[in-house]
C-alpha cells in the first residue's frame, strides 16, 4: 500500500495534464465538429470505399 | 445491365413523379431519378469517382430546386479527368474543365470572384468563409471536402457539419472561388458568404471556452470521485492516516481547477452582480460552492469534519451541462434565423449621378434616391424601385411566392430578391438598414430576446426567489449557530446548493428558443415575444376571406356592358391606373386581367386625383371624367345605377355567376361600363385547419369586406358557423373588440394589408402572405408561404411549448418547496443537495427542449 504515496500524486499530475490538453484541444476547435472527421478517413484514397470502387468499375474509363 | 426499380429517387428519396424517366448510372447500376436536377447531380458525383457517398450517407440529399434542374450539367470533361489524380494533369487540362450550372440559385458564381464582394467573407486573403446549404449528414461534408479539394488551385477545404461553415483555402487565382462554387452547385449544394462579423466574431470563442470548462469539470468530477470513493467504502481502520490525508489533498488539488476554471463564470457572475448590488441566480450557488470548499479545506487541515470535494465537482459538472444544453438550443434558433435572412451582398454598383461618380460602393453608404445597377443572377441589395429594365425577379424569401414575378420600371423590388432576367437599374427607396429584410431580421431577433409574459413572470419570480433564499439562509444560519454550531456549515451549504432557480430562469427562455426555431423551420416567423404564448392559448380565430381562406381572386371574367371597342380600351386603361399599387388581392387579379388585354395601354399620367376607399373601392378623375371601381355598395353610394340589379347584391346571384364569386364594377361617370366576376378558389389546406380548430372547441369566425352572399357561400362550404360580409375595416375592429370581452385571446388571420385596425386590435395578428414593411409593423406572426397547414402545426407546437413551460414552473415550485425546508432542517447532506439540484436543472432543461411526441429533435 505504500506505493500509493507515489501513485496518488502521479495521478493528480496526470489528471491536471489531461485537463490542460483538453483545454488546448477545445481552444483549437477540435470538438466543434465531431461528425465530419469520421468521414475524412474515407478521403485518403482517390477511390473512396471498396464496395463503391467495385460498383463503379463498370462505368470507369481506363 | 441490371435495372433497379425503386419507387423513390435514388438521389434525394423524393417520390418519383408519374412518368419520370430520368435515370443515371451509379456504380454500374441504372438508378431512377425524380428530376433532371437529381440525375445531373448523381452523374457529377459518379463521374468524380465519389459514388461512395451514396453508401456512406445516412440521409437522402436535398431535392434540387426546380429552376436549377434543366441547366444543372455535370463536368463536361469529367469522365476522363476523374480517373487521373490531380497531380498528373497539366494546368491547361484542369482549366479545360468547364462546369455549366444554373446560376439561378442565389448568387451568380462569377460574383464570388469580385474582390469587392470577397471583402465580406475572405479573411485572411486566400481563405474564404462560406455557409453551405443543403448539408444533411457527415457524408455530405465528406463529399464536398474531397471533391472540392481536387479542383485546381484549391488548397484545402474544411466543412463543419454542425455550423454548416466551410473554410476554403485556395491559391488566390482570380477564378478559384467561382469554379469551386460552380462545382459545389453541380454536386447539389450551394454556398453563400458567411458573415464574418456577425457569426464567427461573436460565438466561436465563447463556445470553445464553455466546452473546455465542461470537459475539465467532467474530468475533475471523475478523478475527485476516485479519491473519495475508497473513503466511503473502507471500514474505519482500513486506510492509514497518511494515505487518507494524501487522498484528501489530491481531491482538493483537483477541485481547484473545477472551481476556479470551470465554475469561474458562475463565480464571476455572482461577484459582478453583487458589486452592482443586484441579486442573481448565480449567487446562492457561488456562496454554497465557496462555503463548501472553504469548509472542506478547514476540515482537512484540522483533521476532522466533513469533506465535500466530490460534491462540489459533481455540482459544477451537472450545472454546466444544463447550461450547455440551453445554450446549444439558443444557438440553433439563431442559426435558423440567420439562414432565413439570406446574407446580402456588401457592395453595390452605383450609377453615375450628380452626387456620385459611377463605381462600386458599400451597400450601407447608399442613400435614398441613388441608382444602382443589379447584374443578372445577382441579389438585389436594397429595397428600391425599378427605373430601367424589366425582367423576372424571384422574391421567394419574403413573399413565399416560388414563381418569379415580372418587374418593370416603376415596380418596387425588395432586398434579397434575385434578379433573373436582365440588368436592372434600381432607385434606392430605403436605406440598407431600413429594408424589409433588415426590419424582419431585427424584429425576429428582438422577439427571440424579448421576454414573453410568462418569461417575465419567471424572471421576476427568480429574483424574489434568490432574495427569499438568502434571507432564509441567514435565519437558518442564526438558528443553527444558536442551537447546534457543529452542523451550521453543512446545513448552510445544503440550503444554498439545493435550491434550484434554474428551473425559473433557465427553462422558459430555453423552451421559447427551441419552439421559435421549430416554427421558423415550419415557415412561421415569430415577430413578437408574446406570439408563441398567445398562439397557444387561442380561443377565437377570426379569418379574413379573400387571400386568406381563398387564394385571392384568380379567375376574372369580364361582363362588358358596352360594345364600343374604344370605350373598352379606355376602361381597361383607367382600371389599370386605378388598381396599380393597391395591395388588395382583387386588385392584383384585376391588374393581371388588364395585363392580359391587348387593348388599352396604361394611362398612369394625367389623373387629377385617385382616392382609395378601404374595403370599398377606388375612385379617381382624369380629364374631367370620374371613374369608380369597387363593390356594388360603393357604386350605389356614389349614385351609380347598377344595370338590371338593385344595389341589393344578393340579387346578382341569380345570374350566371356562382354565388362564391366576388363582383367588382367599373363606372365611368354615372354609367357602369363593365362588371367583373372574380372567382376565388379556396386554399387546399383550409379544411384541415378548420377541422382541427373546431375539434379543439376554438370559436371560428369569418369576417370579410366582400358581399355577404359570397361570404356566406364560402362559410357554408367550409362549415364555418359565424360569418359576416360587407364589413368595413372599422366594423371588423368593433366586432373584434366585442369578442375580446368574452373569448380572449382573439387571433386575427389575414393578409394584413386591408385590416390595419383589426390587426392592431387583435390579441395576436397573423399575417398570411408576402412580408412587407407594413406587415412587419402590425403583425405578430407571419407565414410568408401562406400555407395554412403550417398554422395548424404552429399552434400544436405553441401549445406544447406552453405546456412544457408550465410543467417546468410547477416542477420548480414543487421541488423548491420540498427541498428547501428539508435542507434548512438539516435532513439533507450537501452531496444530496448538490445531486438534487443538478438533476432538477437537467430535468427542466431537457423538458424545455424536448420535441413534441412524434416530432424529431431537429426541426
Amino acid at each position: 500500500m505504500d506505493v500509493l504515496i507515489l501513485l496518488i500524486p502521479m495521478s493528480v499530475v496526470l489528471a491536471l495534464l489531461a485537463a490542460v490538453v483538453l483545454v488546448m484541444m477545445s481552444r483549437q476547435g477540435q470538438f466543434e465538429d465531431l461528425d465530419t472527421p469520421g468521414f475524412s478517413v474515407l478521403a485518403d484514397d482517390d477511390r473512396p470505399v471498396e464496395q463503391s470502387a467495385s460498383l463503379a468499375d463498370g462505368t470507369r474509363q481506363p | 445491365m441490371k435495372v433497379v426499380e425503386a419507387p423513390v429517387c435514388f438521389h434525394c428519396a423524393a417520390p418519383l413523379p408519374a412518368g419520370a424517366s430520368w435515370r443515371t448510372e451509379v456504380g454500374g447500376v441504372s438508378r431512377a431519378m425524380c428530376c433532371p436536377g437529381c440525375a445531373a447531380i448523381a452523374r457529377t458525383i459518379e463521374a468524380a469517382g465519389m459514388a461512395g457517398y451514396y453508401l456512406a450517407r445516412d440521409r437522402p440529399a436535398v431535392t434540387p430546386p426546380p429552376g436549377a434542374a434543366a441547366a444543372t450539367v455535370i463536368p463536361l470533361a469529367a469522365g476522363a479527368a476523374a480517373d487521373q489524380s490531380p497531380a498528373d494533369q497539366s494546368p491547361a487540362d484542369r482549366n479545360a474543365r468547364d462546369w455549366r450550372v444554373a446560376d439561378e440559385t442565389q448568387f451568380a458564381a462569377s460574383l464570388f470572384d469580385d474582390p469587392a464582394f470577397q471583402a465580406a467573407f475572405v479573411h485572411p486573403p486566400g481563405q474564404a468563409h462560406l455557409l453551405v446549404q443543403g448539408l444533411r449528414c457527415g457524408a455530405c461534408a465528406w463529399l464536398i471536402e474531397t471533391a472540392l479539394a481536387r479542383l485546381p488551385g484549391v488548397q484545402s477545404v474544411t466543412v463543419n457539419l454542425a455550423s454548416t461553415h466551410m473554410l476554403l483555402a485556395w491559391d488566390g487565382r482570380p477564378d478559384g472561388l467561382s469554379s469551386a462554387i460552380h462545382y459545389l452547385r453541380a454536386l447539389g449544394y450551394d454556398a453563400v458568404p458567411w458573415d464574418l462579423q456577425q457569426m464567427t466574431g461573436s460565438s466561436a470563442p465563447r463556445d470553445r471556452r464553455e466546452w473546455a470548462e465542461l470537459l475539465v469539470a467532467g474530468l475533475g468530477m471523475m478523478q475527485v470521485m476516485m479519491y473519495t470513493l475508497p473513503l466511503y467504502l473502507a471500514s474505519p481502520d482500513e486506510i492509514t492516516g497518511g494515505q487518507l490525508r494524501l487522498m484528501q489533498w489530491a481531491g482538493a488539488a483537483l477541485t481547484l481547477p473545477v472551481l476556479f476554471f470551470s465554475a469561474r463564470s458562475i463565480l464571476r457572475g455572482a461577484w459582478l452582480a453583487a458589486r452592482a448590488r443586484h441579486l442573481s441566480m448565480d449567487q446562492p450557488i457561488a456562496l454554497g460552492l465557496l462555503a463548501a470548499f472553504a469548509g472542506s479545506l478547514h476540515s482537512m487541515v484540522v483533521g476532522s469534519g466533513p469533506i465535500w470535494f466530490d460534491s462540489i465537482a459533481m455540482l459544477v459538472f451537472f450545472l454546466l451541462s444544463a447550461r450547455w444544453i440551453e445554450r446549444a438550443v439558443r444557438r440553433q434558433a439563431a442559426v435558423q434565423t440567420a439562414q432565413l435572412a439570406r446574407p446580402l451582398p456588401a457592395r453595390a454598383e452605383r450609377v453615375a449621378s450628380h452626387r456620385h461618380p459611377a463605381g462600386s460602393c458599400s451597400v450601407n453608404s447608399l442613400q435614398i434616391g441613388d441608382r444602382i445597377r443589379v447584374a443578372v443572377g445577382a441579389v438585389i441589395p436594397v429595397d428600391g424601385q425599378v427605373v430601367f429594365g424589366a425582367g423576372p425577379v424571384a422574391e421567394a424569401l419574403l413573399t413565399g411566392e416560388s414563381t418569379p414575378v415580372w418587374r418593370t420600371s416603376g415596380d418596387p423590388v425588395l432586398a434579397a430578391s434575385l434578379n433573373l432576367g436582365q440588368v436592372l437599374e434600381i432607385e434606392v427607396t430605403a436605406l440598407a438598414r431600413d429594408s424589409v429584410l433588415a426590419r424582419l431580421r431585427t424584429r425576429m431577433e428582438e422577439a427571440l430576446g424579448a421576454r414573453a409574459p410568462l418569461a417575465r413572470l419567471a424572471d421576476r419570480a427568480a429574483r424574489h426567489f434568490v432574495a427569499g433564499l438568502l434571507l432564509c439562509g441567514v435565519l437558518t444560519g442564526a438558528w443553527w449557530a444558536w442551537h447546534d454550531p457543529q452542523h451550521l456549515l453543512p446545513v448552510l451549504v445544503a440550503l444554498l446548493v439545493v435550491s434550484c432557480p434554474c428551473a425559473l430562469a433557465l427553462a422558459v427562455p430555453a423552451t421559447l428558443a427551441a419552439s421559435s426555431a421549430r416554427l421558423a423551420g415550419l415557415g412561421v416567423l415569430v415577430l413578437r415575444g408574446h406570439g408563441l404564448e398567445t398562439l397557444a392559448q387561442v380561443r377565437t380565430v377570426v379569418f379574413d376571406k379573400t387571400g386568406t381562406l381563398t387564394q385571392g381572386a384568380a379567375n376574372v371574367t369580364a361582363h362588358w356592358l358596352t360594345k364600343d371597342a374604344q370605350e373598352r380600351g379606355q376602361a381597361t386603361a383607367a382600371l389599370r391606373a386605378l388598381e396599380s399599387g393597391q395591395g388588395h388581392p382583387l386588385a392584383h387579379a384585376l391588374l393581371a386581367w388588364c395585363a392580359a388585354q391587348t387593348d388599352g395601354a396604361a394611362a398612369t399620367e394625367g389623373w387629377d386625383w385617385i382616392r382609395v376607399h378601404p374595403g370599398l373601392g377606388v375612385s379617381g378623375r382624369r380629364a374631367g371624367v370620374d371613374w369608380q371601381v369597387g363593390s356594388a355598395d360603393f357604386l350605389a353610394g356614389a349614385g351609380v345605377a347598377l344595370p338590371g340589379n338593385a344595389p341589393d347584391v344578393t340579387a346578382g346571384a341569380s345570374e350566371a355567376a356562382p354565388a362564391a364569386a366576388s363582383r367588382v364594377w367599373l363606372a365611368q361617370g354615372q354609367r357602369v361600363v363593365v362588371r367583373f366576376d372574380c372567382d376565388d378558389p379556396i386554399r387546399a389546406d383550409v379544411a384541415a385547419l378548420l377541422a382541427m380548430l373546431q375539434a379543439q372547441g376554438t370559436r371560428v369566425l369569418l369576417l370579410s369586406g366582400d358581399r355577404p352572399a359570397a361570404v356566406q357561400a364560402l362559410a357554408d362550404t367550409l362549415g364555418i358557423r359565424e360569418a359576416r360580409g360587407g364589413l368595413l375595416p372599422a366594423d371588423k375592429q368593433a366586432i373584434l373588440q366585442g369578442l375580446q370581452g368574452s373569448d380572449r385571446p382573439v387571433v386575427m388571420v389575414g393578409d394584413g394589408l386591408n385590416d390595419g385596425p383589426g390587426f392592431a386590435t387583435a390579441d395576436l395578428a397573423i399575417a398570411v402572405g408576402p412580408v412587407s414593411q407594413a406587415l412587419i409593423r402590425c403583425a405578430d406572426l407571419v407565414i410568408p408561404s401562406a400555407n395554412l397547414a403550417t398554422l395548424a402545426a404552429a399552434m400544436a407546437e405553441a401549445r406544447s411549448a406552453l405546456q412544457r413551460m408550465r410543467q417546468n414552473l410547477a416542477w420548480a415550485l414543487a421541488y423548491n418547496l420540498c427541498a428547501i425546508p428539508l435542507a434548512a432542517g438539516g435532513w439533507l447532506s450537501p452531496w444530496q443537495a448538490g445531486l438534487g439540484m443538478s438533476l432538477s436543472s437537467l430535468l427542466v432543461v431537457a423538458n424545455a427542449v424536448r420535441p413534441r411526441r412524434g416530432q424529431s429533435w431537429m426541426c
